[in-house]
């Protein structure tokens, strides 16, 4: 009988006027049994044909309508005007409450954000082109700074050199091709000079030197290399955690050893 | 009468090789000092820009190469452990020529671009009196990145180590 399609009914009576008045919540929407034409939150207008006292607790839907002697005609009458309107409030509905929801997630997002950051400090893909110990030439891995060692996490294990073993940190930029190994070797016998236009597509690339002792007094240099802009974050982290270094960033200071176009020769 | 002068020619060239032969054998032989381990001293150039990252591929590369090449002991700068090793050569590395070059320039026009690194290797002992001294390039031409020129050079200047001081070497 009641097909409006209304999932969420709330009853109960209130006194107005000295008058009981049993009314009943649809949606969010306040209908008052008995009080014909009477405007409701929203734009929707219905017409309650008794104002008979019911007892509305705990009725279900169907039920409450037959109370409320919702008839068909009522109903079929406000459909119209009723459907789409419920559709919208419940939209905004849902759209609200995906807000409500939506900002205490995005809170809990950014402070759980924040405190992994604190917790574990961050990691860049890097590779190691040469000087680890016992550690493969061009070996993949991550790079980070964790209490007091910069680590270097690769497939076959862990490296750590401690902070203050460090005497020199060095930041660079290179560009390396973008297309990868495999087909860049491929196409180089691409016919045209396929293969050197594709060696003009480039990214970029930072390079982080770092010079340290071991126990022994033994000096050794690593060379990593990372993406775009993590270099220096890297470094920072370092310095902050106690490195030494008398060296800067060569963004200034040197010229770019592979994409730089000029080859200027220096001779002593 | 041609044939005679074709002889004579020839002749000559043959002195000539033989000439050469033995002047570069000469200059390979191992100079008799009984070597107890290598040292290699950190990369210097003073004079030079070089950045640091070639600096440090030279010296790692170095280091690695040597090994290589089978010196049973090479030891860092700064090494402790090397304090009491007798007959230590020192190998002191100063750069004197680099040319940066672009890896790009050269994977596209295969003729530009080239890096270069020209090192003077001197071989000294403890007590700093020269052994050996010899300018050593490093060069990567056509396929590789940049600090590959710190590879070439390193492979260079342990080949040439390991035939003055490694025969003699004790093995």
């Amino acid at each position: 009988m009641f097909t409006l399609g209304f999932k969420r009914i709330f009853s109960g009576t209130l006194f107005l006027r000295r008058c009981e008045r049993p009314f009943v919540i649809v949606n969010s929407r306040v209908f008052f049994a008995g009080m014909g034409a009477l405007p409701v939150i929203g734009h929707v207008w219905l017409r309650a044909t008794s104002n008979v006292p019911f007892d509305f607790n705990d009725l279900p839907s169907k039920q409450l309508a037959t109370h409320l002697q919702l008839s068909m005609r009522i109903s079929v009458l406000v459909k119209p005007f009723v459907k789409p309107d419920i559709r919208l409030e419940l939209n905004m509905i849902m759209k609200s409450k995906s807000l409500l929801r939506t900002v205490p997630l995005f809170f809990a997002v950014v402070a759980s954000s924040d405190i992994r950051a604190q917790q574990n400090p961050q990691s860049v893909k890097a590779v190691q082109i040469i000087g680890l110990p016992a550690v493969k030439e061009n070996a993949k891995g991550t790079l980070s700074v964790e209490n007091g060692n910069l680590r270097f996490v690769h497939g076959k294990g862990i490296s750590d050199i401690s902070t203050s073993s460090i005497q020199g940190i060095v930041t660079g930029t290179d560009s390396q091709k973008a297309v990868g190994k495999t087909v860049g070797t491929i196409s180089m016998a691409a016919p045209y000079g396929g293969g050197r236009f594709l060696s003009l597509f480039r990214k970029k690339i930072d390079t982080l030197t770092v010079e340290y002792r071991d126990p022994d007094g033994a000096f050794h240099g690593v060379i990593f290399r990372t993406p775009s802009g993590k270099a220096d974050a890297i470094q920072m982290e370092l310095i902050a955690q106690g490195a030494h270094t008398t060296l800067t960033s060569e963004h200034a200071e040197t010229a770019k050893p592979s994409t730089g176009s000029s080859s200027k020769e220096q001779t002593q | 009468m041609r044939n005679v002068r074709r002889f004579t020619t020839f002749l000559a060239f043959c002195a000539f090789l033989f000439a050469g032969v033995v002047l570069y054998a000469g200059n390979s032989q191992p100079t008799g000092f009984k070597v107890g381990g290598i040292q290699v001293a950190t990369i210097q150039s003073d004079e030079i820009s070089v950045p640091a990252e070639f600096r440090v591929a030279l010296y790692e590369n170095l280091v690695r190469q040597l090994e290589k090449q089978g010196f049973e002991h090479v030891y860092r700068d700064g090494d402790r452990n090397s304090a009491g090793v007798p007959n230590l050569v020192i190998l002191h590395s100063t750069v004197r020529q680099f040319k940066p070059g672009s890896e790009k320039a050269r994977q596209v026009t295969t003729v530009a671009g080239a890096t270069s690194i020209r090192v003077r290797c001197q071989f000294t002992d403890r007590d700093g009196h020269a052994l050996l001294e010899q300018d050593v390039t490093g060069k990567v031409r056509f396929f590789g990145g940049n600090l590959r020129a710190t590879y070439d050079f390193a492979k260079k200047a342990s080949r040439i180590a390991s035939e003055k001081f490694l025969a003699t070497d004790g093995k």
